[in-house]
């Protein structure tokens, strides 16, 4: 009975003592996934029209621009039916929308000319409700406001 | 008495059995016509006329609703994915690939064609310089070759600068056949307003 016990008991430890040697490894794993390591300047990313949403890095570029191409509507419907990530964080397809907002306007297209609508449905909804039905929901002042 | 019992239940047993080895290759021929091929194509039942080796097609001329001379054929193609293994040319890629043989097939020539491909999101990498690429995944970029047929016939490949940034890549790292633009998302709105259809791959 005994040896046997002393089998159990050196198996589980060298498990335990594997797994400690290769906690190091797995630390450094999920923190390389979240660390943003390549530092960028800090004025690599702006939000020039849309002040601290939907951050772009804006290099001026001849083609498919919409600052550079004449005659241009610039109409655009958005259609948002997601609702991805943290409810307390602002949607992503709304993000999204500041985003191409900033590159028109850095691109050069005045704002007055964007003819912008955004169509919220689905699983999006929920962002659009006012802050009073938000905060009864979630508990928290509605971020998308 | 007993001797009977016995021989009873042996006969039921050995018929259970015996039924349920019958059954058994009736299922294993299931599972092995599952898994053989189908019945194979004859040849030339596959082919990729204008990008040659990319998008094979299987044309039928009297189909409905085929691309015709005379229309503005306007398309905008927008990938934001990576399937599969990195050692193959981006499926994006190649259905891009698939719709210029059709449209040639069916009679339209190259040069009426105004095709554009956006490539964001995931794609980005494939959009790397044979360098670059290499350095990442060890081996050529399978989708230069493509991307060089493909302008070889006048359709254009653009990348998403905001994903290239995203991605942490120096613009530079870029394959030179690769036409940068401001986004995605602006490539295809500047594109739809001036006609052209939206095709998501």
């Amino acid at each position: 009975m005994r040896p046997a016990s002393y089998i159990v008991i050196a198996a589980l430890a060298g498990f335990v003592g594997g797994n400690v040697l290769q906690l190091p490894d797995l630390v450094d794993k999920v923190s390389d996934k979240f660390a943003d390591k390549k530092s960028e300047p800090a004025d690599f990313w702006s939000t020039p029209a849309i002040e601290g949403y939907g951050k772009i890095h804006f290099v001026n570029v001849p083609d498919y621009n919409p600052a550079t191409t004449p005659g241009l509507s610039n109409k655009i419907v958005f259609q948002i039916n997601r609702n991805e990530g943290d409810v307390r964080q602002p949607n992503l397809g709304l993000e999204r929308v500041a985003r191409v907002t900033n590159l028109y306007y850095a691109a050069g297209v005045p704002l007055d000319q964007l003819k912008f609508v955004v169509s919220i449905n689905s699983d999006a909804v929920p962002a659009a409700l006012n802050n009073e039905q938000f905060r009864k929901t979630y508990g928290t002042d509605n971020p998308n406001l | 008495m007993r001797s009977v019992v016995s021989y009873a239940l042996i006969a039921i047993v050995g018929g259970f059995v015996g039924a349920t080895v019958s059954k058994g290759d009736d299922l294993y021929q299931r599972v092995v016509s599952h898994f053989s091929s189908a019945p194979a194509d004859p040849d030339g039942f596959w082919s990729t006329p204008a990008v040659d080796g990319y998008g094979k097609i299987h044309y039928e001329p009297d189909a409905a609703f085929k691309p015709v001379v005379g229309l503005s054929n306007k398309v905008v193609f927008q990938i934001t994915r990576s399937e599969g293994e990195m050692t193959r040319p981006n499926l994006g890629l190649e259905r891009v690939a698939r719709v210029v043989n059709l449209y040639i097939a069916s009679g339209v020539p190259a040069d009426d064609l105004h095709f554009v491909v956006s490539v964001t999101g995931d794609a980005t990498p494939a959009m790397l310089d044979n360098a670059h690429f290499q350095q990442f995944y060890q081996a050529d970029n399978p989708n230069l070759a493509l991307i060089g047929a493909l302008n070889k016939l006048g359709v254009k490949v653009s990348v998403c600068d905001q994903s290239v940034a995203f991605h942490h890549f120096p613009r530079a790292w870029i394959d030179p056949s690769v036409i940068h633009a401001l986004s995605s998302p602006t490539t295809v709105s500047t594109l739809e307003n001036q006609g052209y259809a939206l095709l998501q791959m």
